[in-house]
């Protein structure tokens, strides 16, 4: 199946979901569109730039690179730099999978591209300082590092899996 | 505190929308040709996957107003065994919005009573983003959004009582 096949599915799901949801109480429908709305609106200039890089890397990226740094050559270094290069990305997971296709489809280890996607979502330095104000540091620090260590196990879990 | 998140906000797109700029201007003076190639695959991907982002998003609206913060907050806010860390899971899988919200909706449950590792078991099973799947699908093959889901939410509540171990005695 295609994607915009795919889309259209979803989106009809979707639509549906919101027809039942105007019956049923409008106000809410309404806010829903528009929270929905002004978050897409929001990310808008960082998927633009997401998709600019995504396209970068096809052309300039030789995808020999990427199979040397994370492909199945060093497996214990392919899978530690994918984590790690999850960890240190900025964006919202949703920028994560076109750039972790685009390293699969180079020839990247599947386990190395599984630890950086779940690094990705949960493993944040940049929002570090946040997370620690928030939280506390020992809660900032211990919870990273674990899910860090999460992220690698089960980038293996997963590419052992597949 | 709202500056902070304004601060966060701001940094986290301005910065990479900066950093791809930069290796445009980069990319150009190398090759102007596989530049344009480049925005041309950019711009395919995206209009192809745009049906779905706009689905998504439209989604994510509903989930927003169907399922309030109010009721994730009072069902962890009080003391639960297994139960509660459950329910953890079950909150975190569903619960939407960036970190500038999540985090201090957690401390406020926190402040009403959860445990640190029901705290850490949200933040653990809220990486399912759960609509996100048919993109995440789309990019990485179906089986893989599958597995990844179903580590996520069997790791969260070991994973939540290990943050918990390290953190100082409550009592």
């Amino acid at each position: 199946m295609n994607i915009i096949k795919i889309g259209l599915i979803y989106l009809f799901l979707v639509a549906l979901t919101y027809f039942w949801s105007f019956r049923h109480d409008p106000q809410q429908a309404r806010t829903a569109l528009k929270t929905g709305a002004k978050t897409l609106c929001s990310l808008l200039p960082l998927l633009v730039a997401i998709f600019a890089l995504v396209g970068l890397f096809k052309e300039f990226l030789p995808p020999k690179l990427i199979e040397t740094v994370l492909g199945e050559g060093n497996k214990a270094l392919s899978l530690l730099l994918g984590g790690l290069l999850g960890a240190i990305s900025i964006g919202p997971p949703l920028a994560s999978y076109p750039i972790a296709g685009s390293l699969l489809a180079d020839g990247a280890w599947p386990p190395a591209v599984a630890a950086f996607i779940m690094s990705w979502i949960s493993v944040g330095i940049i929002t570090l300082p946040f997370e620690a104000k928030i939280f506390s540091w020992r809660f900032a620090l211990i919870r990273n590092l674990l899910t860090l260590i999460a992220a690698l196990l089960s980038g293996l879990l997963l590419g052992g899996l597949l | 505190m709202s500056r902070i998140n304004y601060f966060f906000r701001g940094l986290l797109r301005q910065r990479l929308a900066g950093i791809v700029i930069l290796l445009y201007i980069w990319a150009w003076s190398v090759s102007p040709t596989k530049t344009i190639e480049s925005l041309k695959y950019g711009a395919n991907l995206f209009a192809s996957i745009s049906i779905i982002i706009l689905a998504v998003f439209a989604l994510i609206g509903l989930i927003n107003v169907k399922i309030s913060r109010e009721l994730i907050g009072s069902l962890l806010g009080q003391k639960s065994g297994v139960r509660g860390l459950l329910i953890a899971v079950g909150c975190g899988a569903v619960l939407v919005g960036p970190s500038y919200v999540i985090f201090p909706l957690l401390m406020s449950v926190r402040r009403l009573g959860a445990r640190w590792a029901v705290v850490a078991i949200v933040l653990a099973a809220w990486s399912l983003k759960p609509q996100m799947l048919p993109i995440e699908a789309e990019f990485l093959g179906f089986h893989f959004a599958l597995l990844r889901g179903a580590l996520v939410l069997l790791l969260a509540i070991p994973f939540g009582l290990a943050v918990e171990w390290f953190m100082p005695d409550e009592s």
